[in-house]
């Protein structure tokens, strides 16, 4: 084998799924040498146990939380006055203009629309 | 079928590694925990505690997370837009492990697969089976996989 083998193949060999002459070519090229390594530095990377630190959390102002609440609130209150057996749908409008749809099957959310336009479509 | 002492041994066992994987799926300490906590429950209903189903199961809870996060991710993005100053409905928790950093740029899809691949030592065969496809389209998904995380890693290490 001259020329180098492709990504595919060198994932491969570091996975053990590639013998013979991907070896032997890999045994005499720096360039292969060095792409291993690196496959190797992030295996070791992702195979260790996530460190022990916990998380660094990140200040947000009050102002914020209270918008964020406000809308949790507005788009829980919306699945909630749904009945989650079967499916339905409600629509509301906001003092500030907007509307808001949404329809709900079995307590899953199906599709939202805000000022008409979809923000989810089947579940998704 | 295992014994409940069985199933609670192994579970234990593994619980810190299943926590682990779920952490670096989700970039959620609090919420690899539970995830982790409902596989092991999941594990007495089955009765069943081996290390291939505990993580095949985790990793099925965790695709199932993050595709609910996606859904509230686009309503908060929608019901925040206008609003220039307000951030969608991240996390406000930044992991600081390298490993989730290095992943999060990945799908959910070639996130789990790397992950059972490095971290829990998946072999191709059973990879294959997990999602349904032949080992050679194992070791190309795997291949993309690689090669996001290490432009990911380098961005990371150059920081």
């Amino acid at each position: 084998m001259k020329s180098c083998p492709d990504e595919v193949i060198l994932s491969r060999y570091f996975d053990g799924e590639e013998a013979g002459e991907v070896g032997e070519h890999v045994s005499s090229c720096l360039r292969c040498q060095k792409y291993l390594k690196e496959l190797e530095g992030l295996d070791n990377l992702l195979s260790s146990a996530p460190s022990k630190v916990g998380g660094l959390r990140r200040r947000r102002s009050r102002r914020v939380w209270v918008w964020a609440a406000a809308t949790l609130v507005l788009s829980v209150g919306l699945l909630w006055q749904v009945d989650d057996r079967r499916t339905s749908s409600q629509s509301v409008q906001t003092s500030s203009g907007k509307s808001y749809s949404v329809s709900v099957s079995d307590g899953v959310l199906l599709s939202l629309h805000i000022d008409g336009e979809s923000v989810v479509r089947n579940g998704k | 079928m295992e014994s409940t002492t069985d199933i609670e041994q192994n579970y234990e066992a593994h619980r810190e590694r299943l926590v682990g994987f779920c952490l670096r799926m989700l970039g959620d300490r609090a919420q690899a925990e539970d995830l982790a906590q409902d596989v092991f429950v999941k594990s007495l209903e089955e009765g069943k505690s081996e290390a291939g189903w505990l993580y095949a199961c985790a990793r099925n809870r965790c695709l199932d997370q993050l595709r609910r996060r996606g859904v509230w991710s686009k309503i908060s993005d929608a019901l925040s837009r206008g609003i220039s100053w307000m951030p969608g409905f991240e996390s406000d928790v930044v992991e600081n492990d390298l490993g989730v950093r290095v992943l999060q740029g990945l799908s959910p899809k070639l996130r789990s697969l790397l992950l059972l691949k490095t971290y829990a030592g998946f072999s191709y065969e059973e990879l294959a089976r997990i999602y349904e496809t032949t080992p050679e389209a194992v070791g190309v998904m795997l291949s993309r996989a690689r090669k996001k995380a290490r432009v990911a890693w380098k961005e990371e290490t150059e920081k």
